[in-house]
């Protein structure tokens, strides 16, 4: 099974595992590493390394917060070096459960990668400007 | 006029907090980045330049460039303010004490716990090299803050003790 990573600013990851779990039910291969301003690279380059391990076997999908963070900045480092590795950015709750739910069917990283991209983008809206014309009351 | 030359040192270089929070303070028209001996490589200098702003020239530099070679990349007239981005104190130490860069001020952002390097407040650690490094940068005259976002109110070299 492709496992899955995510590694952020805070504990963004770990309550986003939550609140999938939530919708879904107890998931396996999928844990969090949290940055906090205060960790050193060394550190974390540990962590990250050691996830990578455990859960990079039939391949691994790496999601982290925000584009030029330290979480994206970090887990590009390992593109050329881990086999079946894809980053991924701007984790949302949508894009954590399509993975989940995908990575049965889709065994390809790089594919499941950009369906989970897409998806997430797709997630982000207006609502106002859906519903414009719609009555809401 | 020269530009005005705000350093800052910090062990995670470009990341979310230069981006959202430092360049929207500072408005630098240049962002020099050094890491060390080293440039960065094919993919992390790729990524560095789609998170900054198309509007701000980034400019990888190594050790030795920043010390040698500083005023061929910070001669540009209209450059207000030109950001120096530096991983470690050694480095701005190498190019100011041994070179003849002249910042108008050194920012202490983030320098994380290692061996050897004592707590001063939860986002900086010095080694006492370091400190000494930096008491040497002062007497020059050259103004050192302590502050890891624009928000904080910043905390001065002369303030703290090792």
């Amino acid at each position: 099974m492709i496992g899955i990573l995510i590694f952020t600013h805070a504990d963004i990851g770990k309550e986003l595992i939550r609140a999938s779990e939530m919708i879904l039910g107890p998931q396996q291969h999928i844990e969090f590493i949290s940055i906090e301003a205060t960790t050193n690279e060394v550190e974390i380059m540990e962590k990250l390394k050691g996830a990578l391990k455990r859960l990079g076997k039939e391949g691994i999908l790496l999601l982290t917060d925000m584009f030029g963070g330290t979480p994206m900045n970090i887990g590009c480092r390992f593109l050329n070096k881990q086999k079946n590795l894809e980053v991924v950015t701007g984790v949302n709750l949508a894009l954590v459960i399509k993975a989940l739910t995908m990575r049965e069917k889709v065994k390809d990283v790089k594919e499941l990668a950009g369906i989970v991209a897409d998806y997430a983008r797709k997630d982000i809206c207006v609502a106002s400007s859906l519903l414009h014309g719609i009555s809401t009351v | 006029m020269k530009p005005y030359i705000w350093v800052r040192v910090d062990n995670r270089l470009i990341h979310g907090q230069i981006i959202q929070a430092w360049l929207p303070f500072l408005n630098p028209s240049v962002i020099i980045t050094v890491e060390g001996d080293q440039l960065p490589n094919g993919i992390q200098s790729t990524l560095m330049r789609m998170a900054v702003p198309k509007h701000i020239d980034l400019i990888f530099l190594t050790s030795e460039q920043l010390k040698k070679s500083w005023s061929i990349f910070i001669h540009n007239k209209n450059d207000k303010t030109v950001l120096v981005l530096v991983k470690e104190v050694k480095i701005i130490y190498e190019a100011v004490i041994k070179g003849d860069f002249l910042p108008d001020i050194i920012n202490l952002g983030n320098i994380h716990a290692l061996d050897g390097r004592i707590e001063i407040t939860p986002y900086i650690f010095l080694s006492k090299e370091e400190y000494n490094m930096l008491k040497e940068i002062n007497s020059k005259g050259i103004k050192i803050q302590l502050q890891t976002l624009p928000t904080q109110s910043p905390l001065y070299f002369e303030e703290i003790k090792l």
